[in-house]
C-alpha cells in the first residue's frame, strides 16, 4: 500500500511559497493495494463457462481523515496475453458495482496485446480501444468504460473486490497486483483568509 | 478472438463431409524417416528465448494442434540449452482443438489451464473424456486435469535460473544452461502425444515404452507454429513445429541399435518409436551486400541432439561434451565458390582455434560466424561424436537447422532448411563427396 498524502504537503509548501489567500481545497490520492487475492490466475473462458477471479481491497476507515471523499481511480496490474478478452468490475464495501473495463467488441479481437499496467478513470482521455503492440498492450491513465462516479461520496470504509472475468476462449494470464485509489478532499483552512498574523 | 457464425460452421463440416467422400486420400502421406510436416506423436520447439528483464524484448509463444477428432495429451517438456530437463506439463487438446503456449508467461508462473471439462466437443469431435492419472483439481471446471493457480515463488525461480545459467536451489545449486551474460531464458521444447498425465521427462524409465505404451503414445495427431517475438524491434518469425512420427512396425524406428529421436535416452533401443531428424543440412543466408534486404541478416538456428541424459551441472564450466564441433560447416557465394570454415592454412603462423558455431544442444547462430560472404547459402554437416553420446558411434549426430531472416519493423519469417540426410543413410555429404 503507498500512501500519497504526502502531496498535500506538497501543496501547502506551494500555498505558502504563493502567499495565496484564497481557500483552496487539495485532493490527494491515497493508493491501496490488493490485500487479499493476489496474484491470482485469471482462468481462461472455455466454451460457455467463464471463470471470475476476485482481489480484495481493504479500505481504512480513516482514508479521508480530516476531509471527505472525493472520487475513485482504480490501478490494475496485469499479466495476459490477450487483454481485449477482459473484464474488470471494481465492488464496494455495499456491493455497487461498476465495470471500469468492458471487453472490446469482437470478442476482444480488438485488442491482441498483451498485459496491462494503468489506471482507470473518470474522464480520461485515452480509452482501453487504444492498446498498442508493446507490453503493456494498455498503460498509463486510462478511461473507465462505466463512470466510477456512480459509486458515491459514501463511506469508503471496508473491504473492496475487484472481479476479473475472461470472456474470450485463447489467451492466458493473471492479475499481478491491483489498487483503489482514494482521491480526498481536504480544505486547507489556515489559509482560508491569508496569513493570519493576529 | 473471432468467432465464426454457426452457419460457417456448418458449411464447413458439410465441406469437409464432401471432401471425405470425393477425395483418394484425405490424410496427408506420411513417411517414417524423411521429416515431413505432418501429424506426428512428438513436436520439437527447436529453441525459445524469453527476456525475462524486458517483455519487449525476445520472447517465445508456440501453439499445439490436435490433427484427429479424438482428444489427446500432449506432454510438454521444457528442456535447457544443454539438454537438461526442467519443467513438464501436461496440456489436453481435444478432437480438432489447439491450445496456445506463451513461454512468457509460463516463465512467469502462468500454466496454460486445459482440461476434457472445460467445454463441449466441437461438431468435428468426438466427445471429450477424461484421462488417466490426471489429478482432479479443485474447480470442476479443470477436474481432470491438473490446474494450478500458478507456479510457487520457489519454481519460477528454479526456472528462470535453469534456464540462464544461473545456480537453482531445486538443483542443489548447481547450473543447467550456458550463461550468456544476460537475463534471457534459452532452451528448446518437446512434446508427446501422451496416454496418462505425469510430471516425468523423457529421460525418466518407463517414459517409452515399445508400441506407445509408456507415458508417450504413439498418436500421430500432433503438429504446430511457434513463434518468436521481438517487440522492440517490431518483429516476429513464425515456423512450423518440427514433427516426429513414431511407428512401432517401420524398422527405422522398430529395430534395436536404430538411431531414433529419443534414442540417447532409451539404451538405442528404439522404444520411443520417433524417427530421427536431419544429419545433414543446406541453408540460404543473406548477410550483407546487394540482397542486403535482411537486418540484422540471417540467423541459423540450430538444435542438435544432446545423445544421453543430461543433469545439472558445477557452475563455471559446461559438461564434457561441450562446445561440440562437427563434421563440416561449408558457405558458397553467390557464384559457386565454397569456403570451409577452419580450413584456411595459417602456417607458417599457428592456426587459430577452432569456431564452435554450434557449441550447445541449441542455439541461434548469426551466419556472419560461419560465412564471410554476403549471400549464398550453407552446407551444415553438424555429425560429431561428443563423449557419451549413445547412438553417435557411427560419427552420426541428428539435428535440425532453420534459418531465421527479419528486417526490424517490417517483416520476419523462418524456414526450415533443406533436409540432405539422416543417420539411417549411410551417405552423408560433405564438400568433394
Amino acid at each position: 500500500m503507498s500512501n500519497r498524502r504526502g502531496l498535500s504537503v506538497f501543496s501547502i509548501a506551494i500555498l505558502l511559497g504563493s502567499a495565496c489567500g484564497i481557500a483552496q481545497a487539495a485532493s490527494p490520492s491515497t493508493w491501496i493495494g490488493c490485500t487479499g487475492g493476489c496474484p491470482a490466475r485469471i482462468p481462461d473462458r472455455n466454451g460457455a463457462t467463464n471463470s471470475q477471479v476476485i482481489v480484495d481491497i481493504l479500505v481504512p476507515a480513516d482514508v479521508c481523515s480530516g476531509g471527505t471523499l472525493a472520487g475513485y481511480a482504480v490501478y490494475l496490474d496485469v499479466l495476459h496475453s490477450h487483454v481485449g478478452d477482459l473484464r474488470a468490475t471494481l465492488i464496494s464495501p455495499t456491493a455497487q458495482n461498476v465495470e471500469f473495463l468492458s471487453p472490446l467488441a469482437d470478442g476482444g479481437g480488438a485488442c491482441a496485446g498483451d498485459d496491462i499496467g494503468a489506471k482507470f478513470r473518470d474522464g480520461a482521455d485515452v480509452s482501453f480501444a487504444a492498446c498498442g503492440s508493446l507490453i503493456p498492450a494498455v498503460s498509463g491513465v486510462v478511461k473507465s468504460s462505466a463512470q466510477l462516479s456512480a459509486l458515491g461520496i459514501g463511506s469508503p470504509a471496508g473491504t473492496w473486490h475487484i472481479s476479473l472475468q475472461d470472456e474470450s476462449h485463447g489467451g492466458d494470464g493473471q492479475v499481478k497486483n491491483a489498487a483503489l485509489i482514494v482521491n480526498c478532499n481536504f480544505s486547507d483552512d489556515i489559509f482560508s483568509s491569508g496569513f493570519e498574523l493576529n | 478472438m473471432t468467432t465464426f457464425p454457426k452457419s460457417f460452421g456448418g458449411l464447413a463440416l458439410g465441406t469437409i463431409i464432401a471432401l471425405g467422400t470425393t477425395a483418394v486420400s484425405p490424410r496427408a502421406q506420411a513417411a517414417i524417416g524423411t521429416l515431413d510436416r505432418v501429424p506426428a506423436a512428438t513436436l520439437l520447439l527447436p529453441y525459445f528465448e524469453v527476456d525475462l528483464d524486458d517483455p519487449n524484448g525476445p520472447q517465445t509463444r508456440f501453439t499445439i494442434v490436435n490433427a484427429s477428432p479424438d482428444p489427446t495429451l500432449a506432454h510438454a517438456t521444457l528442456w535447457t540449452d544443454t539438454g537438461v530437463p526442467t519443467f513438464a506439463l501436461d496440456v489436453y487438446v481435444g478432437g480438432r482443438g489447439s491450445v496456445e503456449v506463451d513461454l512468457r508467461l509460463l516463465f512467469s508462473g502462468v500454466v496454460p489451464q486445459t482440461s476434457p471439462g472445460a467445454f463441449a466437443a466441437g461438431p468435428d469431435s468426438t466427445p471429450h473424456v477424461a484421462v488417466p492419472n490426471c489429478p482432479l483439481a479443485a474447480s470442476a471446471l479443470y477436474s481432470g486435469m491438473p490446474a494450478p493457480a500458478r507456479l510457487s515463488d520457489n519454481q519460477i525461480a528454479h526456472l528462470r535460473a535453469a534456464h540462464t545459467g544461473q545456480a537453482s536451489a531445486a538443483f542443489g545449486n548447481m547450473c543447467s544452461a550456458a550463461a550468456h551474460g544476460d537475463n534471457i531464458a534459452r532452451g528448446y521444447v518437446t512434446i508427446d502425444a501422451a496416454n496418462s498425465c505425469s510430471s516425468g521427462f523423457p529421460t525418466d524409465p518407463g517414459y517409452f515404452v515399445n508400441g506407445g505404451l509408456g507415458i508417450a503414445s504413439n498418436a500421430n495427431v500432433l503438429f504446430g507454429q511457434y513463434t518468436a517475438i521481438e517487440r522492440d524491434d517490431n518483429v516476429t518469425a513464425a515456423s512450423p513445429l518440427v514433427s516426429l512420427e513414431a511407428s512401432s512396425t517401420d524398422p527405422i524406428t522398430s529395430t534395436a541399435g536404430s538411431y531414433t529421436f529419443y534414442a540417447g535416452y532409451v539404451g538405442a533401443t528404439a522404444a520411443d518409436n520417433r524417427e530421427p531428424l536431419g544429419t545433414v543440412w543446406d541453408a540460404r543466408y543473406i548477410n550483407t551486400g546487394f540482397f542486403a534486404v535482411f537486418d540484422p541478416g540471417t540467423q541459423i538456428v540450430a538444435w542438435r541432439d544432446p545423445g544421453f541424459p543430461h543433469s545439472a551441472f558445477a557452475c563455471g564450466a559446461l559438461p564434457a561434451d561441450f562446445p561440440r564441433y562437427q563434421a563440416e560447416v561449408a558457405a558458397f557465394d553467390e557464384l559457386e565458390n565454397p569456403m570451409i570454415l577452419d580450413s584456411i592454412d595459417f602456417y607458417p603462423n599457428p592456426q587459430p582455434p577452432p569456431t564452435y558455431a554450434f557449441a550447445l544442444v541449441t542455439q541461434r547462430t548469426p551466419a556472419t560466424v560461419v560465412s564471410p560472404f554476403s549471400s549464398g547459402f550453407l552446407r551444415l554437416n553438424l555429425n560429431t561424436t561428443p563423449p557419451g553420446v549413445v547412438a553417435s558411434s557411427t560419427g552420426k549426430l541428428q539435428s535440425y537447422v532453420a534459418v531465421r531472416q527479419r528486417y526490424n519493423g517490417r517483416f520476419g519469417a523462418e524456414v526450415p532448411a533443406t533436409y540432405l540426410a539422416g543417420p539411417q543413410d549411410t551417405y552423408q555429404p560433405t564438400i568433394g563427396n
